[in-house]
Order: structure tokens, then sequence, then C-alpha cells
């Protein structure tokens, strides 16, 4: 299965293409610690520097079979368990560049109705 | 779907008179609605869990003491006409477990018994509900 709103890529590849999925992103600003010592002080906290880029991505993948399913799922699984950076597309042809999969959930259930599917969640972040 | 004046109706052996209807509510216990990025609308629905909700309706012509419990499970069975415009009868029968038993009494409508049921499937893929046209006119 495809559909024609899919154009988002991770590394240059399609991976979502077979359902429905949206993207957000995550916490900005800083990172940064308050000392001990001294709880909620405003102006003497310890800073990290900026917030890496984090993008979350929530969606399906869809198919006429549970084998196409975990195909799809664990081409993703393999892609994330090697934290290789690559360039993420979203719906919006938007490219951020040099990030990476920090992790893999997915809903407890596959679903099967009129088709297969299941839901899934990512989150990257744009390496150091 | 709804089968009027089935005939000989059973349940798990037992016959089950005066029946005037036996229906069947498909209902999506869980429904997965996926929506996009680009847009307001749903783009995806499935219904991955789903009932087979069975109602025999029983008219009670007199005092009884139904034995049909909560938790029973059987083979309920029936003949019925076959839709308008078709030739012959439907043999239904549909391996299922009673959920509830209730009555309901009314001065102009008399007394009726509503028998609720669930429709349990062999594997999960197949329809709960089976029908053959047992043939002859309606």
């Amino acid at each position: 299965m495809s559909f024609p709103w899919s154009v988002s890529r991770f590394g240059g590849v399609a991976y979502f293409q077979s359902g429905p999925h949206r993207f957000r992103f995550g916490r900005g600003g800083q990172v940064f610690s308050f000392p001990e010592n001294e709880p909620g002080g405003v102006h003497d906290f310890l800073s990290f520097g900026a917030q890496p880029l984090t993008v979350f991505q929530e969606g399906r993948l869809i198919d006429t079979t549970r084998a196409g399913v975990t195909a799809q799922l664990q081409a993703i699984r393999d892609r994330a368990a090697t934290g290789i950076v690559g360039a993420l597309t979203d719906l919006q042809g938007v490219t951020y560049t040099d990030m990476q999969i920090l992790r893999l959930d997915t809903e407890v259930f596959f679903d099967r109705g009129r088709a297969w599917s299941v839901g899934y969640a990512l989150m990257y972040r744009k390496a150091p | 779907m709804i089968w009027l004046n089935p005939q000989r109706v059973t349940f798990d052996g037992e016959l089950l008179t005066h029946v005037e209807s036996v229906s069947v509510d498909r209902v999506s216990n869980r429904t997965v609605i996926e929506h996009g990025d680009l847009g307001p609308h749903a783009v995806f629905v499935d219904a991955p869990e789903q009932r087979s909700v069975i109602n025999v309706v029983r008219r009670v012509l007199q005092s009884e003491q139904f034995a049909v419990l909560p938790g029973d499970r059987g083979a309920l069975t029936f003949d019925a006409s076959s839709s308008s415009g078709d030739v012959g009868n439907v043999s239904v029968s549909a391996d299922a477990v009673v959920t509830g038993v209730k009555y309901a009494v009314s001065s102009r409508q008399g007394t009726t018994q509503t028998i609720s049921m669930i429709a349990v499937s062999s594997d999960g893929v197949v329809d709960p509900i089976t029908s053959s046209v047992t043939g002859g006119s309606s």
C-alpha cells in the first residue's frame, strides 16, 4: 500500500509511505540545571547550551498482510538501531539535516480490520 | 441484519417459542482514526475490533422461568424468509454467548423478552454469523 500524501523520508528512504503520520517539534530553549544548594535561583542556573533540535513523529504502518507491516517495522527498527545520521524530510517537504532516531515505540497490538496496521512513534534528535 | 418472525429458533438445542425477531448489530469495539499533517480530515479509519451483538426478541404469553443465563454459550439457529424478492428461506446460525436476558412489560404491547448475545468467531477472522439458503419459496 502507498498513499499520495506520504512524501516524508529519512535517510532518503520513504519508510512511512504506507500510512498517515504527523510531525511535531520537541522542547526548545537551553539545557540547564539549578545548582543543588540554590533551588529556584533563575539567575544562577547552569547552562549546557542550546537544546538540540528534536522532532517527534507519530503514525501508522499499513499493509494487506501482517508480514507486510512487520517488514516495514523491521526496516525502521534496523535503521533506528544503527543510529546512523540522515536527513529527515517531513510532509511539508522541510528537511532537517544530521538527524538520528533515538527511540522507536510501537502500539502493543497489530490491528487487523480492513487492513493490517500498527501505530508507531519515533523520536529524532539532531546529532551533536 | 434483522429477521422478522423467524422459525424454529433454538439456543443450545432448546426451542425458543414466540420469537418475533432476531437482529444482529455490528459494533466497532475500537476504531482507528488517523489524521495527517496536511488537513483536518481523517485519512485512515479502520475497525480492528468488532462485536456482533444478537438480540432475540420473544413475546411472553404466560409466566415462565427462563433457564438461559448470562455466560451461557451455545449455538443459536433459526430459519427465516429471505430478503424481499429472493426465493427460498435462509438458515442462520451462530455460536454465541448470552450477555443479558431482559423483560419489558407494556399494557399496549404485552410482555416481551430480549435475549442479548455476542457471537463468537471460530478464529477471529470468520464472520460469526453464518447463513445459507435452504430452498423453497418464502
